[in-house]
């Protein structure tokens, strides 16, 4: 059975099981809600988001969640804004997966020296906290969109190395793995076809609530100048500017924090359903 | 070596100077020295206690640090408590009650409590608590006027900690639900001793010690956490300090700032593994 | 007058997949400094029963029906203040695995000293004196030092030596022990059971004792009872069991068990497997594995009846 095949089995097998975890499943309804939202954006938005109308108006029926201090209508902001958020958090997250998963397989697969030289390194950047990481890579490289992606990417590789090693080192002492280093099967090979599949559930959940986090992170660095630039808008950019007017115009504060507090917490949600479903049936599958 | 050499940025910021002028700087600042020796000779006068000159203001780095770091250990500690106090007291009660409503009301206020941005909760906060009258903006050092000082600090706490504390009721919970399945909790109720020993004294010592973990683990979130927490309420703590820094491209200030972090961590993770033994024996024996 | 008196007793569990008789209609009695024990494989419900009469029945377990008499008084519907007040100082329970039965963060001699304190209302420094006494009598060497480690720093033999103390603190009536050897070695065993003798004559105690270990039982109780899936099939004096076992299944077990003489021979075990409590066929339930079944058998469930001095069988065909 090739990788892809065991992931398409997985896949239809996840999908039934998701359906019947009330968690998971709001979980996925509200992400898929809000992933239609920002792919059909060009469709839904009611004007364009750079287009400047009448500054500062509150929510109204012409712009149902008013306008910014450069007249900028709020709605067609915050969906394109989506955009940005979420392609910082998917690019960050992949940055994050493609460096730290191969960390992990190394490192939990051939052990000793490499292993603890790499966790070492692994500690290190765990322990600083993720914002200030963040912070000090963009104060090295420069504001800007990806570079906040690669900043939020690169504090969340420990996790997926770690999170990865954990599997690997208690499936490489098995029984069926030694049986097929006896028939001369070549590391690779094992990594693919063993170790990697039973580490493949905790690295789909780490994927969800990653994902999450790097929306806030992004947020954060955004809403501190750090990350996305004017004029293109994303929800942690549109909060850096409403910040000046915060008791002029509230409404410019609050809406783009809600639409942030309902991806992280769809992603959550999906996530903490997926732990549910994955775990004790994992074990029990196997 | 780095885009946006301070100098330049200096040059755009204030005065035109002379090419003759700008060597001058550089060299002062031993820019011109290539990377390396900058390097070594930063860890060598680092050792000697002195790290550096800030850039943008000519004040001593140590210095600074030292001055904004009371601010936000206040700040970080006061969330640290609020959260290990809400944690696990809301961990408690939901393992205590079980499936209850109440159980279920607070596992939605901790789902909620993650994904929240502590920034974002902050401002809302500012704005209901300005509405209402309560809240003015601007900090107050404790020494000045310590209820001031709290009025400010508080929210600030408080938003500053949700996160944890949702992970601190959440592990909590866990623990001490699997705690009280044990066979040890069987015997505490079998030698007749009442409930609450047997939840304050059995239960509880086990179940915190994935707690301690956590909470340890997790410190360092509050004090990246902390940076812009600082920023939203106007708080001038090291985190202020550090996004100024930033946006200065002050080097000598961000160096030290992150030098000092790490340091603080070594010194926080070493307590942690010490109250980890006390906690544990099988640990130490 | 008997000292603990269970009647027509039944404990079931509601579990999703239905309702588990785990105890159903069992009457039993215990007097005074006799010793008592309920002999059965693994799921026959004679743990259920051991935590009734202290109403230590986990969730979802209850209580149905029945009466458990404690010196007169029904143990049944008691409130929690009550049955505090007698667990641990006039009836306490020492479980089958001394490892995961003591808490691992406190110190033997804070456990054994604890129900001391809870229910002798004795000051602290004097309780943990009394723990290193007790310690002593159930024969852990270097007592003093012992006292002050932690569970996981003694042998097992040792732990359970703790349990026991821990049980005995307050001079209880009865002591409940349940598997109180099976996860000890067998050397270790021989001298847990001495240790039991020893102390039910120095505390003059009455045992409840629940085991599957056939030998256990020889050794401690006066009498026996053979429980099988829920109910009392057999009850006698324990030397009547041995040389004259009348109901069916307890004649397979002393026949499975391995003696001295037996050694040569090969092992005969009961046949077939023990029945699921949640779905109890309509007559006999030991029917399905009767090697003397008859018709009959399949239809009713026979009554316990008496077959000699004080020996009761549950069977159509006792002889």
């Amino acid at each position: 059975m090739t990788v892809l095949g065991f992931l398409r089995d997985r896949a239809s097998q996840s999908i039934r099981l998701i359906g019947h975890n009330k968690v998971a499943l709001t979980g996925t309804i509200i992400i898929v809600g809000i992933l239609l939202m920002i792919l059909l954006a060009d469709v839904i938005a009611p004007y364009d988001p750079e287009k400047q109308f009448t500054r500062l108006v509150p929510p109204c029926s012409e712009y149902l969640l008013g306008t910014d201090r450069l007249g900028r209508d709020v709605t067609s902001r915050l969906i394109y804004g989506g955009r940005a958020s979420l392609m910082v958090a998917v690019v960050s997250v992949t940055i994050a997966m493609a460096v730290g998963v191969p960390i992990g397989l190394i490192s939990g697969y051939f052990g000793k020296t490499l292993d603890n030289v790499l966790m070492r390194i692994m500690d290190v950047i765990f322990s600083l906290p993720a914002l200030l990481l963040a912070i000090t890579i963009v104060a090295i490289l420069g504001p800007g969109l990806l570079n906040a992606a690669v900043a939020v990417g690169v504090s969340y590789v420990p996790r997926f190395a770690r999170i990865t090693r954990g599997p690997v080192m208690s499936v490489k002492e098995r029984p069926y793995v030694e049986a097929a280093r006896a028939i001369g099967a070549s590391s690779r090979r094992i990594v693919f076809k063993y170790v990697l599949p039973n580490a493949s559930s905790p690295i789909i959940i780490q994927t969800t609530l990653a994902l999450s986090s790097a929306i806030l992170a992004e947020a954060a660095i955004s809403y501190l100048g750090l990350g996305v630039q004017p004029p293109t808008p994303s929800w942690g950019s549109m909060l850096n500017e409403a910040k000046l007017y915060l008791f002029i115009a509230p409404w410019l504060s609050i809406s783009p924090g809600i639409a942030i507090v309902f991806t992280v917490l769809g992603l959550n949600l999906l996530g903490d359903g997926l732990r549910d479903v994955f775990d004790p049936r994992l074990r029990r599958r196997l | 070596m780095i885009p946006g050499d301070v100098v330049t940025l200096l040059l755009e910021t204030s005065l035109a100077l002379t090419p003759d002028q700008l060597l001058e700087l550089k060299a002062m600042y031993g820019l011109d020295r290539p990377v390396f020796s900058q390097f070594v000779g930063w860890w060598a006068s680092v050792l000697q206690g002195n790290l550096g000159v800030s850039f943008r203001t000519g004040l001593p780095v140590l210095g600074q640090i030292l001055y904004t770091l009371p601010v936000t250990l206040e700040l970080t500690l006061l969330a640290f408590i609020f959260s290990i106090a809400a944690g696990l007291a809301a961990g408690t009660v939901c393992a205590i009650k079980q499936n209850s409503k109440l159980d279920i009301g607070i596992r939605v206020f901790n789902v909620l409590g993650l994904s929240i941005p502590a920034f974002w909760l902050g401002i809302i906060l500012i704005l209901c608590l300005v509405y209402a009258g309560i809240y003015k903006v601007g900090y107050v050092s404790i020494t000045a006027d310590p209820i001031k000082n709290l009025m400010v600090m508080t929210p600030a706490a408080i938003v500053l900690g949700i996160d944890l504390t949702s992970l601190i009721s959440r592990m909590n919970r866990a623990s001490l639900l699997d705690v009280l399945r044990q066979d040890y909790i069987r015997t505490a109720r079998a030698k007749g001793l009442p409930e609450r020993l047997v939840l304050l004294k059995h239960a509880l010592k086990n179940s915190l010690i994935p707690v301690v973990t956590l909470a340890g683990n997790e410190f360092g979130r509050l004090l990246g956490g902390a940076i812009i927490v600082e920023e939203v309420f106007s708080i001038p703590g090291v985190g202020r300090l550090l996004l100024r820094a930033t946006y200065d491209r002050d080097y000598p200030l961000i160096q030290g700032i992150i030098l000092v972090t790490a340091v603080s961590f070594v010194l926080l993770n070493l307590l942690v593994d010490l109250l980890y033994t006390y906690l544990d024996p099988r640990i130490r024996y | 007058m008997s000292l603990l008196e269970i009647a027509d007793l039944k404990v079931y569990y509601f579990g999703r997949e239905g309702i588990v008789r785990a105890v159903d209609g069992v009457s039993l009695e215990l007097k005074p400094g006799s010793s008592l024990g309920v002999l059965g494989e693994s799921g026959c419900g004679k743990s259920t029963l051991g935590l009734s009469i202290l109403g230590l029945v986990p969730d979802p377990g209850k209580i149905v029906d029945g009466k458990i008499l404690f010196e007169g008084n029904d143990i049944v519907g008691m409130s929690g203040e009550e049955l505090r007040s007698i667990r641990g100082s006039r009836m306490s329970m020492v479980f089958q695995q001394p490892m995961t039965s003591l808490n691992p963060v406190l110190t033997v001699q804070d456990q054994i000293a604890e129900a001391l304190i809870a229910h002798k209302d004795m000051p602290k420094a004097e309780a943990l004196q009394h723990a290193v006494e007790l310690m002593k009598t159930v024969g852990i060497p270097d007592a003093g030092d012992k006292a002050r480690q932690y569970p996981h720093q003694l042998s097992g033999g040792m732990q359970q030596r703790v349990v026991i103390a821990m049980a005995l603190a307050c001079n209880p009536s009865i002591v409940i022990a349940d598997e109180p050897t099976s996860a000890l070695d067998v050397t270790v065993q021989a001298q847990i059971l001495g240790l039991m003798k020893t102390m039910r004559k120095e505390y003059n105690l009455s045992l409840f004792l629940i085991s599957h270990n056939l030998g256990v039982l020889v050794e401690l109780s006066d009498e026996i009872a053979v429980m099988y899936a829920g109910q009392i099939v057999e009850i006698g004096p324990t030397h009547l069991m041995l040389k004259q076992p009348a109901h069916p299944y307890t004649s397979a077990l002393m026949r499975s068990t391995i003696t001295l003489s037996s050694v040569r021979g090969r092992l005969s075990p009961v046949e077939g497997m023990p029945p699921n409590l949640a779905c109890l066929p309509e007559g006999c339930r030991f029917y399905p594995r009767c090697s003397d079944a008859r018709p009959l058998c399949s239809q009713n469930n026979p009554a316990l009846e008496i077959f000699g001095e004080r020996h009761w069988v549950r069977c159509f065909h006792a002889h």
